[in-house]
């Protein structure tokens, strides 16, 4: 099961990959390099869990819409483009907290 | 465990002896006359990936291989100042006869250049110069003077002397980056009034983040009249930014692009022009006078360069490759780099 | 693949993972050596089998080094921490704007950026022993945070150099003979070799590995030994910035990025399972004396990077892949030599 996991996880990639190449005719050798880590983080501020178990998509698609609007919000603002790393960290440990406390109180409850 | 410990401690030591053949032992020297020497030249660019940079190497392996000389080229393949550093480092140990880089970082690059030049190592820069105590020469491919005003005034004239632009550059800490924007805000501020700099952000030399950072500042600034992309990475991405948005003929592009990369975008009047300079002929140039400085025949306080048919002038330590060109549909369909 | 099992005679010691990471090392080094040395045309020796370019090794790794051994124990224990490049990076510029701005002598600015690495492995520690938060994702936005705030600080382009030739000899120079970067480099290999093998703080972080529950009712303090791990690493990190500044002669907000993905690579390499209760120290010296040997090398041969990236790559997928043939060969059966008296009956289906 696990495999075709990574399987699946491989051709979900290469469609990306062939959506990112289509954006432009030139083709770029340092495509999605650091994209790995972003990822996780998005599905993780989305509420999947990060020992499994729990999560659903909506979240996910909900926590990338968070994170990749930092950037334009920046610009919208003319906000120097040096802000949006320490933004991006202080949502997801916000997420993350938030959900630590959450199930806490779950679990006292 | 302890065994295991016990293995590694003689190893080390048996491998530590193994290691001090600092001197040759067989000194077999036949000096070889200082024309046929082959030379080992190591060129740094500041990308491997970039094809700015790709362009300069296939320049400069013609001269190498019209000189008899070996070429390395390597380097980080995206931006890295460290990983500069070490490369350099181990070409010093590995022996090369001369070093031509771009720097990513001028004051971290120069730290191991001067331990080149201590060794006896040359050592030249080109398009990215490093600090003047640690290199020769830099061959520049114009004065940065000349870049800034270019675009600015090429900015001015699409836009009518009036509106909103706004700069993509690669990374901020890039130096020769800074260096152009220094002189277009000076000719903005002199000549041009009504126009407004509205940013300037980062594209890190990646294209992916050139092109949102382009489609991000047309969202954000809807009178957006030009965007002038400073890295050649930049451009295309721009180019291909405005294109779609549908904003082509309102938002105008310019920058320092390949010909070859933005060929498309001006013939389809996306991207007026790109400014630039010959890559090749920035690489030839690089590799020839590295050759020269070793062989002797180009010394520091020459006031020009010959090379073939061209003579380069030297203006203090700086050799000129010359003007910035302007490719524009009429002529950019001439060249091919 | 445990190195503490006490070694059943010759043959576990020659199959154990660390011997084999070892005999690797050394067949890299003895290949390099073949290959990338040469003499110039003056009789000189140049390239790998020198011991300028040796030391050279030793200076390009010993920040990778620093934060491959803090890795250690945190992986041990089950966790992780992708910050530690990223702390790295917020201390050096720390360390750079103190000496600069505010005009600390350079004991204090690099007592300054120690305590910043401290307090950044603090945060770490406080959100994962006392929220009880997943390490992975602390560390993940830990690695933006702190990555932001040297980006923040430096308004993503200010860059402090010019420090004074008695600091930038730490990492540039040779001190005895060898680069004076390295005697840190060993003390702390040493200390963090006893933490983990010598001391009970050592066996606590596999038990805790294993299984943390299990550790908690044992008596153990988890949250207490978690938090001790993450907050060295945090000051270890911000050691290797200063010592990566000194190389550098400057501090720039980008040091250290991606550093912390190789030393999870050599601590992997070096045997250490990713899951926690399985590592040894010396596993991962000679990970990142692999990796080292390996980039270096190619390079020394005028090779190029790329193929130096992606042979590491390799190797780490040949390491983990080997972990796992012990294990295959100790599952099969073993042959029995038995005859059947009388035939046995075959069941019908």
């Amino acid at each position: 099961m696990t495999f075709l996991n990574f399987v699946f996880i491989g051709a979900l990639t290469g469609l990306a990959a062939m959506m990112a190449a289509v954006q432009s005719p030139l083709v770029d050798p340092n495509a999605g390099v650091g994209l790995e880590l972003l990822v996780i983080a998005g599905v993780v501020v989305g509420g999947v869990s990060i020992s499994g178990g729990r999560g659903n998509l909506w979240g996910v698609f909900a926590g990338l819409l968070l994170l990749s609007c930092i950037s334009p919000a920046l610009t919208y603002f003319s906000i120097s483009a040096y802000w949006e790393k320490a933004i991006q960290g202080g949502i997801i440990l916000l997420a993350v907290v938030a959900d630590g406390l959450r199930s806490r109180k779950n679990k006292n409850n | 465990m302890k065994r295991i410990l016990v293995l590694l401690l003689t190893a080390g030591l048996v491998l530590s002896g193994c290691g001090k053949s600092d001197t040759g032992s067989s000194a077999t020297s036949t000096p070889v006359a200082a024309s046929g020497k082959k030379l080992t030249i190591g060129l740094l660019p500041k990308a491997k990936g970039n094809p700015y940079f790709v362009s300069v190497k296939n320049g400069a392996q013609k001269a190498a291989d019209e000189l008899g000389d070996t070429l390395i080229f390597d380097g980080p393949t995206n931006d890295d100042a460290a990983k500069q550093n070490e490369t350099v480092e181990n070409w010093i140990n590995s022996g090369v006869d001369v070093i031509a880089v771009a720097a990513e970082d001028e004051n971290s690059l120069s730290t191991p250049l001067r331990k080149a030049q201590a060794k006896g190592i040359k050592v030249v820069s080109f398009d990215a110069d490093v600090l003047p105590d640690a290199r020769t020469f830099f061959v520049n491919q114009a004065t940065p003077q000349g870049i800034g005003y270019a675009l600015m005034d090429k900015a001015a004239e699409l836009c009518g002397k009036e509106g909103e632009f706004a700069i993509i550059t690669a990374k901020l800490t890039a130096a020769n980056q800074n260096e152009w924007k220094k002189y277009i805000d000076e000719d903005l501020k002199k000549n041009y009034p009504k126009m407004i700099l509205v940013d300037f952000r980062p594209g890190d030399d990646d294209k992916a983040l050139s092109q949102t950072v382009a489609t991000e500042l047309m969202s954000a600034h809807p009178n957006l009249k030009l965007i002038m992309a400073i890295s050649s990475i930049a451009v295309p991405a721009a180019a291909e930014a405005v294109k779609q948005a549908g904003k082509v003929g309102k938002v105008n592009v310019i920058g320092l692009g390949l010909p070859n990369e933005n060929k498309q975008y001006v013939h389809d009047g996306v991207t007026n022009c790109v400014i630039l300079w010959n890559t090749g002929d920035l690489g030839y140039l690089t590799v020839q006078a590295a050759d020269a400085l070793v062989k002797g025949t180009l010394k520091p306080g020459d006031k020009s360069f010959k090379v073939g048919t061209t003579t380069y002038e030297i203006s203090g330590d700086n050799i000129l490759l010359g003007q910035p060109y302007t490719f524009e549909k009429s002529n950019i369909d001439k060249f091919d780099f | 693949m445990s190195s503490t099992s006490k070694s059943h005679g010759w043959k576990s010691l020659l199959l154990s993972h660390e011997f084999i990471l070892f005999a690797v090392v050394v067949a890299e080094w003895i290949f390099f050596y073949f290959i990338a040395t040469s003499k110039n045309y003056t009789g000189h020796t140049v390239g790998f089998g020198t011991m300028d370019a040796q030391f050279d090794i030793l200076r390009h790794t010993c920040e990778i080094g620093l934060l491959a051994l803090v890795m250690t124990p945190i992986i041990l224990t089950g966790g992780i921490d992708l910050s530690v490049g990223s702390v790295l990076g917020v201390s050096a510029i720390i360390f750079g704007k103190l000496w600069h701005d505010e005009h600390f002598s350079i004991p204090a600015a690099i007592c300054g950026a120690l305590i910043i690495g401290a307090s950044a492995g603090g945060l770490n520690a406080f959100l994962i022993t006392w929220l009880r938060l997943p390490p992975l994702i602390v560390t993940l936005g830990t690695y933006s945070l702190f990555r932001g705030l040297a980006e923040a600080i430096t308004h993503g382009s200010i860059t402090y150099t010019g420090f004074p030739d008695s600091f930038n000899y730490l990492g540039q120079e040779r001190w005895l003979g060898m680069p004076a970067q390295l005697p840190i480099f060993v003390i702390v290999a040493i200390g963090v070799w006893l933490l983990v093998h010598r001391m009970t703080f050592g066996r606590s972080f596999r038990a805790i590995g294993y299984a943390p529950e299990g550790a908690r009712y044992a008596g153990l303090p988890v949250e207490r030994r978690l938090a001790m791990v993450y907050v060295l690493a945090g000051v270890v990190a911000a050691l290797a910035g200063i010592i990566y500044t000194a190389r550098l002669g400057e501090a720039k907000a980008d040091s250290g990025t991606g550093y912390e993905l190789f030393a999870i690579t050599a601590v992997v390499l070096g045997g250490t399972s990713i899951f926690g209760g399985v590592g040894s120290v010396h596993g991962t010296l000679l990970g990142v004396a692999a990796v080292a040997i390996l980039k270096n090398g190619i390079s020394l041969a005028h090779g190029s990077t790329e193929m130096a990236d992606m042979l590491t790559g390799v190797l780490l997928i040949l390491a983990l892949s080997a972990s796992i043939v012990p294990k295959i060969l100790s599952k099969r059966p073993a042959r029995v030599q038995t005859v059947p008296s009388t035939p046995q009956p075959t069941p019908t289906t």
